[in-house]
């Protein structure tokens, strides 16, 4: 108890710049304080996903009661009802948020790219995550996180959500429409401008908490080439799975369904075939967007664009679900292990042992999208100023995504990489001002801007 | 070919790195300190608590060995020219084809006997680190003497860890050798800002010490006596060159080199501090001890090393920066301490935040010289622009914008100075 006592004076003290010694303190170095902080968030996670009513969740319309109840008056106020385990969650996410982003704001005071950034955290997490879909609830609309967009909001694309947005008048049509434009054209063009970090440290909920709460344990990220490998083993798989999730449960939902909306069950057949052929052909066409991509790698796009196409133009001649995949299944298990496990339990339960960032990092399929579109069409880059680099490691040690980024600045090459978030922290903690967060012109030589 | 080099800092470690990229001649490092190649001006945060030391490892450990780079850890007893011979001090010896001496530097001394009082140090090497790790407890009162780029580390340490402390200066100002009046008044009221004992033009006559050898107090000139167990010299640097004292090699301050960094022993190269260039450019020092001067040198060394005819060594744009507390200092071609008559200067100071600009330039041709900033970061590319292609003041100040390095959404001054110019004209 003391501990947590002296954690919550710690977190929340006014100290500008407090960065000293946080190798030296047990909470941020994988101590026995930062070990017993881990057990408590990622068993908080377990009780509030699947054990509410040991929180006090009234079961079968009972009234709440204990630490849930507290939260009733609350919720009523913001949308008539008493409060759900999802209320007290969003509730205290965006309460840590604030309190968190405040304490952020105050320690980089003098740095405005890191006030702006924290504000507009803090103001889409207040607003768009908690204010406007409560107040969407109480106007008896669907509920809807504005800026949360697929992949990340994996669930956009299945068929409950997709009938009851079509269920809703023009104000479901229009959420519809507002989801498809956000994934499909308002984030490419921002990404293109300004790089992913438009949405992962100025917009995310996910990256809100990271930003904030989880910002005393950036340095604990793994830099090492190794975790960089496993980066890209897992976070590519798990977007693959949920494009296939999603194709599985569009595929059933057009079965069922398959001419009572405007695009019919034939036309969805033909948008993924094209789609599909159309990636496949980018990569042979436009071989020079892949540099940097090992043969292997490219080769392994290209054959697996080349089976899915096969096996999907397969399963729907034989008039069988796409891929004989079976949606339900897939839909529940990665509910549970990517939605819950991986994003919840592990993505903040292990804020104090493997830093801030584990589930943007590994895990988050709209950082893997948002990512190859930054590494390979995006004006963003991190650039490094001539030869002033003196090889400290600060930088590499702070990024809270685990990018050695030191091995770039002192060779005096820019950092362009695919999970840079740009939090811009590395140009802070740099102590001879040789790194800068620049939107330049697309093409460089040599990873060099030109004058 | 066999390659040794003597030292493991980054002028030894670029001569390495450079002679790998482009030959797969045996290479090997000779080093007394340690068996990785850290970061020196990073040893601080180790300190600090900020990083650990491995985290200050500018290489990943398996490095030389995957790039087969051998590191010997010793130090080095004689260099026998004739028979191209290293003698190490644990009995063995090195021959080798093509030597580089990249000694680096040693803190200078008071010249008041200090090496053998105990509790009195520098901080320069990890040896250095590790000694003030293990004194940090029982210090009760500490000297820093030195005002340069060391001792305001130190007083950051030292705060960080509250330990009580003062601070001696010998300079007027704080930085007043090395940075222009007004921005030596900047920095000084900066450091006094935070609440920092330190004393100006104050020199240390001499140590008292106990029967056990051990620093009690410090007298300086004006009379004071100050209770102190425990001091850190750092007053500059000098070339390591005494491990050449016996042999041919040419040495002054430092080792003496050609224009293409060679010594008067052909097959024998220098990179770094330990360096003396007795030609240096317009407004440089013989002796520069920089990281990036021993970056830029270890780099020429490498690669003239495999040349027939070796490269000349361009010294390149002046450029050094510096970080004093959390007061940043850039610097790019020539900046005077003293401006005089023949140099014309703007410099603009915010009224209210450490920060300032100053541009340099030639009173009779308004060709630009150089800049320094402090709280402000200035983009080197462009910078090394101006001065190299000789752009005008006038042409400089309107373009202004495109050197500013800050991040995005900073604050901008370069209206300001355009003021300040053109109302100096008028």
């Amino acid at each position: 108890m003391t501990s947590i006592l002296k954690w919550s004076q710690w977190m929340l003290s006014l100290e500008v710049k407090n960065e000293k010694g946080v190798w030296f303190s047990s909470l941020s170095n994988r101590g026995i304080v930062g070990w017993l902080l881990a057990l408590f968030l990622s068993f908080g996670y377990i009780t509030l996903y699947f054990f509410p009513e040991w929180l006090g969740l009234g079961q079968k319309g009972m009234p709440n009661t204990g630490f849930i109840a507290w939260f009733d008056q609350i919720s009523i106020f913001f949308n008539g009802s008493v409060a759900s385990q999802w209320f007290v969650y969003g509730f205290l996410y965006t309460l840590i948020i604030l309190l968190m982003g405040i304490k952020f704001i105050i320690k980089y005071k003098n740095n405005n790219y890191q006030v702006i950034r924290t504000l507009s955290l803090l103001f889409f997490q207040l607003c768009f995550a908690f204010i406007i879909p409560e107040i969407m609830a109480s106007l008896n609309q669907p509920a809807m996180d504005l800026k949360n967009m697929w992949p990340l909001n994996y669930y956009f694309f299945f068929d409950w959500n997709i009938k009851k947005l079509l269920s809703s008048g023009y104000f479901g049509l229009f959420l519809m429409f507002w989801g498809l434009a956000l994934t499909f054209i308002i984030s490419p063009v921002l990404t293109y401008f300004y790089g992913k970090r438009w949405y992962c440290s100025w917009v995310c909920g996910c990256g809100g908490l990271a930003e904030t709460a989880g910002d005393p344990f950036r340095h604990l990220s793994d830099n090492s080439e190794t975790a960089w490998k496993w980066e890209r083993r897992i976070i590519y798989p798990v977007l693959f799975i949920v494009c296939l999730m999603t194709l599985a449960i569009l595929d059933s939902f057009f079965r069922k369904n398959p001419a009572t909306y405007l695009i019919t069950f034939s036309h969805f057949k033909i948008i993924i075939l094209l789609l599909l052929a159309g990636i496949i052909a980018l990569a042979f066409w436009k071989k020079g967007w892949l540099k940097g991509i090992s043969t292997f790698g490219k080769w392994t796009i290209i054959s697996l664009g080349v089976v899915l196409f096969m096996g999907i133009i397969f399963s729907w001649s034989y008039n069988k679900p796409v891929l004989w995949i079976n949606a339900l299944k897939l839909r529940e298990w990665y509910g549970f292990y990517v939605g819950a496990i991986f994003s919840g339990i592990i993505g903040v339960g292990f804020y104090p042992l493997m830093g801030s960032r584990v589930w943007c990092r590994f895990g988050c399929p709209m950082a893997a999208i948002l990512g190859i579109q930054q590494r390979f069409f995006s004006r963003f880059r991190i650039t490094v100023n001539g030869g002033q680099c003196i090889s400290c490691g600060n930088c590499s040690t702070y990024c809270e995504m685990g990018i050695d980024v030191r091995a770039y600045a002192q060779k005096g090459e820019n950092i362009v990489r695919s999970s840079c978030v740009g939090c811009g922290i590395c140009a802070e903690v740099c102590p001879r001002g040789v790194l800068k967060l620049e939107n330049g012109p697309l093409f460089v030589e040599d990873g060099k801007i030109k004058f | 070919m066999h390659i040794v080099i003597i030292g493991f800092g980054i002028s030894g470690v670029s001569v390495a790195k450079t002679l790998r990229e482009q030959s797969n001649a045996d290479i090997t490092i000779v080093t007394s300190e340690n068996r990785s190649f850290f970061s020196r001006p990073a040893l601080m945060y180790v300190y600090l608590g900020k990083m650990r030391f491995q985290d200050i490892l500018p290489m990943p450990s398996d490095y030389w060995e995957k790039n087969n780079i051998k590191v010997v850890l010793a130090a080095i007893k004689a260099i026998d020219i004739d028979k191209q011979q290293v003698m190490l001090d644990n009995g063995s010896f090195l021959s080798y084809e093509k030597l580089v001496i990249a000694t680096g530097s040693v803190p200078r001394s008071l010249g008041l006997n200090e090496q053998n009082i105990v509790g009195v140090q520098s901080f320069y090497s990890l040896q250095d680190l590790l000694l003030l790790q293990k004194s940090a407890k029982s210090i009760r009162h500490a000297a820093i003497i030195g005002g340069g780029l060391i001792g305001v580390e130190l007083a950051e340490m030292f705060l960080s860890t509250g330990i009580s402390f003062t601070f001696w200066v010998r300079e007027k100002w704080f930085g007043s050798n090395f940075l222009p009046e007004e921005e030596a008044q900047l920095v000084t009221n900066y450091l006094k800002s935070k609440k920092i004992d330190i004393r100006f033009e104050r020199e240390i006559t001499h140590f008292d010490a106990n029967e056990l050898g051990q620093v009690t107090s410090l007298h300086s000139q004006i009379g004071e006596r100050v209770d102190t167990d425990y001091v850190c010299v750092c007053i500059g640097v000098k070339p390591n060159i005494d491990c050449l004292e016996n042999t041919n090699i040419h040495t002054n301050h430092g080792v003496l080199v050609n224009t293409c960094l060679q010594t008067n022993i052909p097959s024998i190269y220098a990179a770094g501090d330990c360096v003396e260039n007795a030609e240096p450019s317009f407004g440089r020092k013989s002796v520069e001890t920089l990281w990036y001067t021993g970056k830029r040198m270890g780099e020429y060394v490498g690669r003239n090393i495999l040349l027939d005819h070796p490269q000349r060594y361009h010294q390149g744009i002046f450029f050094n920066s510096a970080k004093f507390f959390d007061l940043e200092y850039q610097i790019y071609g020539h900046v005077p301490v003293s401006p005089e008559e023949i140099y014309g200067s703007v410099f603009w100071k915010h009224p209210q935040n450490d920060k300032s600009i100053r541009l340099v330039y030639d009173a009779l041709s308004d060709e630009f010289l150089g800049c320094c900033v402090l709280g402000i970061r200035f983009r080197q590319e462009v910078c090394e622009k101006w001065i190299a292609e000789k752009w005008k003041i006038t042409e400089v100040l309107p373009a202004l914008a495109t050197a500013n390095f800050d991040s995005e959404f900073s604050s901008r001054f370069e209206m300001e100075l355009l003021n300040i110019y053109n109302n100096k004209i008028i």
